[in-house]
């Protein structure tokens, strides 16, 4: 029985995202009920620094740095960007005052849902669909009939595989909002 | 491509915060009398230093703040302004946190203030007019900090009026339990000043209340006064059965049962020789009815 690639790996997609915002949510509402509100201005800090210490990934795959396994290198991207993004929403809050912030906000989502995509979606996908048609050639079937079979499943894959295109810029312009966002923090300290 | 996508919302998002700050970096509305300041950021904040109190004193003249209200008028407030030469003016008052001057000050000190001001609360407080600070005769700091208006460290009951102090339910609610429901006086006949919860008695010193007995208060304490009894105030006792069951003890005085009878079992009597005295008095008491009637 084999499972459609959205099923399989949609759904983990989605629990990591909504896992996140839930986390974030939990957080929140217990530093409100502690009336700790101020514990998360600072954790703009140590999710900042988990942020960009995911970016060590991105120095080694373009060998910028030349130590460090991919692989690990990799899953330490993942998660570092994920735990410091929960972090980065408890500092957001839930208030609606200045729009950059909120901005860069978006965007972090938004990266994070692409990261997300990358993680699940891309890899595991192509990945499931190479199986799925080895299967079933080996099971006898022609080339047509396994590219009839396995139609919705390489429309998928390739509307993902275009995943490649966007999420570097949409991390660049995330970067940028977010140092936009330090930079008038700092230029009007109090 | 990209990077054309990248540089061109870049340079779109600097015009925004360029033409419109308030909108895009203003982390909260100004207060009401900063409005006519909210698009010029830099009318308080020097880039990258913070709030000088130069920018501050350009308007607000520290010698008059707090003697006019924004419309103009003038009020009565302390002028302790004029004292703070050395402080932040940041180090007490905030913005960007709504248009209620009010919520502007975040972290005022008594410590500021001479002392002469610290000893006169109600320069800066009123006093409020509630059922509880009417009634005390007592100076402010007795119970007030200059930590925290709330922080009541040191009330006592000796600051309340004396002609108040009977009146409990000024401050306390009477609990509305089984207990208390029927009482709405006297409540020192059980508590005492020291501490509300700590009831000094104890029925069963007096009379033990058994599953018979299990009623209200006000069926043997009547019109509220629970210094005296009856135990005629339920169908079980009447006064013509007491006597006659007693009547071939001797024993004719059953005004006040609690002295010979300390629970509903009545083998389970005080000492006997209260009894005896009892009884003797009570034989006193028929010989001078008989004397009187001679």
């Amino acid at each position: 029985m084999h499972k459609s690639v959205a099923f399989k790996y949609i759904l983990p997609f989605v629990q990591w995202f909504g896992l996140m915002v839930v986390i974030a949510i939990f957080i929140d509402y217990i530093l409100h009920r502690l009336d700790l509100l101020s514990i998360g201005y600072w954790l703009s800090y140590p999710g900042t620094i988990l942020i960009i210490l995911s970016f060590i990934y991105s120095l080694r795959k373009r060998k910028i740095i030349e130590r460090g396994s991919p692989k690990k290198l990799l899953a330490m991207h993942e998660y570092l960007a994920w735990a410091g993004s929960i972090l980065i929403l408890v500092h957001a809050g839930i208030h609606f005052n200045a729009i950059l912030p909120w901005l860069g906000i978006i965007m972090m989502l938004v990266t994070v849902g692409s990261g997300l995509t990358g993680k699940y979606l891309l890899k595991k996908s192509t990945e499931t669909l190479k199986a799925k048609k080895k299967s079933l050639k080996d099971g006898g079937l022609s080339d047509e009939e396994t590219a009839k079979q396995l139609f919705f499943d390489s429309v998928t894959v390739d509307l993902m595989k275009k995943w490649r295109i966007v999420h570097i810029p949409i991390t660049i312009l995330f970067t940028i909002l977010a140092l936009l966002h330090i930079i008038t923090i700092i230029m009007f300290i109090r | 491509m990209n990077k054309v996508y990248v540089i061109v919302v870049t340079i779109i998002v600097l015009g925004l915060m360029y033409s419109y700050p308030h909108i895009m970096l203003n982390p909260g509305e100004l207060v009401n009398g900063h409005q006519n300041v909210k698009t010029d950021c830099f009318a308080c904040h020097k880039p990258f230093w913070g709030i000088s109190n130069e920018k501050c004193i350009s308007c607000h003249i520290v010698s008059e703040i707090g003697s006019k209200r924004i419309d103009g008028t003038n009020t009565k407030k302390i002028l302790f302004h004029k004292s703070l030469t050395t402080q932040e003016c940041s180090s007490c008052h905030a913005d960007h946190v709504g248009t209620n001057p009010l919520n502007s000050i975040s972290k005022f000190s008594h410590e500021l203030v001479s002392d002469d001001i610290i000893n006169n609360c109600n320069s800066c407080h009123v006093t409020p007019v509630d059922n509880k600070h009417t009634k005390y005769k007592t100076e402010c700091k007795s119970c007030h900090t200059t930590k925290k208006w709330n922080d009541i460290n040191a009330f006592k009951h000796e600051f309340i009026l004396e002609n108040e102090l009977q009146n409990c339910n000024t401050c306390h609610n009477n609990p509305g339990d089984e207990v208390h429901s029927g009482i709405a006086e006297n409540c020192n006949a059980c508590h005492s000043t020291i501490k509300w919860k700590t009831s000094t008695f104890d029925h069963s010193t007096k009379f033990i209340l058994d599953s018979d007995h299990n009623t209200k208060c006000i069926t043997c304490h009547t019109n509220n006064n629970y210094k005296t009894y009856t135990c005629y105030g339920c169908h079980e006792h009447t006064v013509g059965n007491i006597l006659s069951e007693h009547n071939e003890e001797g024993i004719n005085n059953i005004d006040n049962c609690v002295s010979c009878h300390k629970s509903a079992n009545e083998k389970d009597m005080k000492d006997e020789n209260n009894n005896k005295n009892k009884n003797e008095n009570n034989r006193n008491d028929d010989e001078d009815d008989e004397d009187d009637d001679d």
